[in-house]
């Protein structure tokens, strides 16, 4: 559920009330349908999640333990911000483009694409790029609203991560 | 519903941007009717019809720089290099950027009112 405090969208669990100075109006998240009162069903989040392959791949010396990657102190704490993602939606619920287009990816799913995508340990960069690339579902239907950004609980900054990933498809 | 809740500025530029946008294609479906009307002598130009073209500059104006804006994030010169504290929306050469685009906008149409009225 989210919450608008002073007209600005927040998560219900992470609004304060101090002293009922504000005026505080809670209700279901949009762009989710609604299961029950507050409730909203989350699943296509987790469908498009499924898409992206949101996990390191390593190499196959790798796996089978006859190689070592390592990840940079400074790529560490790169990745580290933008994988503090709860899956929350709230930045789906803030999304213009997700109001209109229901099949697009959206900000949590691109933003842990780039996480995946950006690692130097993992191997499906490229793929993972070939599924943002297209025009219906994918990085391009971002109008650079920011908002996602804007109401991101966790600082994850997923249009940030966006423009990142198209920088990556450009070059 | 959703474009008009108070958020960051750069979601009411990403709306004007749809606008705007819309309304240069309007314009020039319009423009090409009109001056075929017009080669016809079939219509005549109205005074206010400059007062038109001046907002229509303005909206040109604003889609172009705005277009500039986005091409620019896209391909890495308007985002920071690392990760901020804060959204990357605040990221000072952006910010920048987008009061530039504001003034010239607002520049552009009274210039061009001021070369319509001279």
């Amino acid at each position: 559920m989210k919450s608008y405090e002073a007209q600005t969208p927040k998560l219900a669990c992470k609004t304060l009330i101090v002293n009922g100075k504000k005026e505080i109006t809670i209700e279901p998240m949009d762009n989710f349908p609604v299961i029950k009162d507050l409730i909203v069903d989350l699943d296509s989040v987790y469908r498009k999640m499924n898409k992206i392959i949101p996990r390191v791949t390593p190499p196959e010396e790798v796996i089978q333990g006859k190689a070592e990657t390592r990840l940079k102190p400074e790529d560490q704490k790169e990745l580290w911000s933008f994988a503090q993602c709860i899956i929350c939606g709230l930045c789906y619920s803030a999304c213009p483009v997700v109001e209109t287009n229901k099949d697009f990816l959206g900000p949590a799913v691109l933003a842990m694409v780039y996480r995946f995508s950006a690692d130097p340990r993992d191997t499906l960069g490229k793929k993972r790029l070939e599924i943002v690339d297209d025009p219906i579902i994918g990085i391009w239907n971002c109008r650079v609203a920011g908002s996602c950004s804007f109401v991101c609980p966790r600082n994850v900054d997923p249009s940030l991560a966006i423009q990142r990933l198209k920088e990556m498809c450009i070059k | 519903m959703m474009w008009f809740s108070k958020l960051n500025i750069e979601r009411l530029l990403a709306l004007l941007h749809k606008i705007t946008g819309w309304t240069i294609l309007g314009y020039l479906i319009v423009h090409v009717i009109f001056v075929n009307r017009l080669a016809h002598g079939e219509l005549t130009e109205p005074e206010i019809f400059k007062y038109f073209l001046v907002l229509i500059g303005s909206v040109v104006v604003f889609h172009a720089m705005n277009g500039i804006r986005i091409i620019l994030i896209e391909t890495g010169h308007l985002i920071p290099k690392h990760h901020m504290e804060e959204p990357w929306i605040y990221y000072k050469p952006h910010r920048i950027y987008i009061w530039i685009m504001i003034i010239v906008t607002i520049l552009s149409f009274f210039i061009g009112l001021y070369m319509v009225i001279k």
